[in-house]
């Protein structure tokens, strides 16, 4: 700790974090809003669209759609949309989206909370995302369209094996399902030939989901979501930042005990592994931008 | 949320303050924004069950509303829809 009497005034603490649950819950709210006319657009954060709620389109779904796509001529297309949606919010804010906006992440947060000890996840597995994003999502949907496969009828997909998809599509299902009599996650009567999902697999992943948040934090975002692997590339360069304020700090390591995703605060923090929820600027040494010159007063 | 971490002894002299203009982000939001228009307002190339041509937003509907049948879009002329953006939602496999 250095010698606190030659360091000016302690900086006033940001009030950012205790915002975060209230935002959190705004766009929970918008994205399960079912409106019709949103349905055509991709949303920017990790949300199913089977999901009987759903606003807007799962970015990730449509890009393994779109890729499964691309080698027949009649459906090939570049997706301005998505591409746009993605470009813009990156641009705008990069993966505040995760820690702010994303009901997948809000959903893992609030099973954090709960008082259990927590497993640190190795940073390292962060690359696991850009794994999920290249090979799954965009290559293999690529190369099994080659072989003539709809997505719909690709044996492995990104939705197959999607937690979102398994709370947010399957779990209406399934209460839906019991409803009518028909068991567990065995949903409605389908036509011949066409079977409901496994009902394995899906009660597999939610309570892996359930499982690993509640011992670990935000173990999706961490290792395996593209679209938080994706969104965090563009925090070098995002209009919104953090900085560091150097004359402010006074080492006393908030920064750092704060932060659950493992950010080394002390080094660098518009980095991939961040998910922008400004646990780290409540002492005010780091705080959020625009860019420009720092705040009159703020020294 | 809390949770304690060892952390090294921040050297606040050599600690970067992380400083940057907003060039970058603004031309990725510019670019972006002119994507999205274009993905709103151009057509797709791809044929609808009417015999239309499918804006991005029919496409992602169809997408989400069950899939696009390959052996319908890649079928001769006439005999079938490539993107039925109207089709029954369904719940990803």
């Amino acid at each position: 700790m250095p010698d606190e009497t030659n360091l000016p005034p302690r900086p006033r603490p940001t009030w950012l974090p205790h915002m975060r649950p209230w935002v959190q819950a705004a766009f929970a709210v918008l994205w399960l809003w079912p409106i019709r006319a949103l349905q055509g657009l991709p949303g920017c954060v990790f949300h199913c669209y089977g999901c009987p709620w759903a606003s807007f389109a799962c970015p990730i779904g449509l890009m393994a759609n779109f890729s499964a796509a691309l080698p027949h001529p009649g459906l090939a297309t570049a997706p301005l949309l998505l591409a746009g949606v993605l470009l813009l919010a990156g641009g705008l804010v990069g993966s505040l989206v995760c820690g702010w906006m994303c009901p997948f992440g809000y959903l893992q947060d609030w099973l954090g909370r709960l008082p259990i000890p927590k497993i640190a996840i190795p940073n390292w597995l962060g690359h696991t995302r850009y794994v999920v994003l290249v090979g799954v999502v965009i290559a293999l949907p690529f190369i099994l369209g080659l072989k003539g496969q709809s997505f719909e009828d690709q044996p492995v997909t990104i939705c197959k094996y999607c937690p979102a998809g398994a709370v947010e599509a399957s779990l209406p299902a399934a209460g839906k399902s019991l409803a009518i009599q028909q068991g567990w996650m065995k949903g409605p009567p389908l036509p011949p030939g066409q079977s409901w999902f496994p009902s394995t697999r899906k009660t597999v992943l939610v309570v892996a989901l359930v499982a690993g948040s509640v011992v670990m934090f935000r173990p999706w975002c961490k290792i395996f979501c593209p679209l938080g692997g994706l969104l965090s590339l563009f925090n070098r360069i995002s209009i919104f930042h953090l900085r560091f304020r150097r004359e402010a700090c006074y080492a006393c390591n908030t920064c750092r005990s704060r932060c659950a995703m493992g950010v080394e605060v002390e080094r660098h923090v518009n980095v991939t592994n961040c998910i922008r929820c400004t646990e780290c600027t409540t002492c005010g040494a780091l705080y959020p931008s625009l860019g420009g010159e720092e705040p009159k007063g703020s020294k | 949320m809390r949770r304690h971490t060892n952390q090294p002894p921040i050297d606040r002299a050599t600690r970067s303050e992380e400083r940057r203009l907003i060039w970058a982000g603004l031309a990725a939001a510019v670019i972006g924004t002119l994507l999205l228009l274009g993905g709103l307002l151009l057509p797709t190339g791809v044929t609808t069950r009417s015999g239309a041509q499918a804006s991005e937003a029919d496409m992602v509907k169809a997408f989400r509303h069950g899939g696009i049948s390959l052996a319908a879009a890649t079928g001769p002329a006439g005999s079938g829809p490539a993107v039925d953006p109207n089709a029954p939602q369904a719940c990803p496999t």
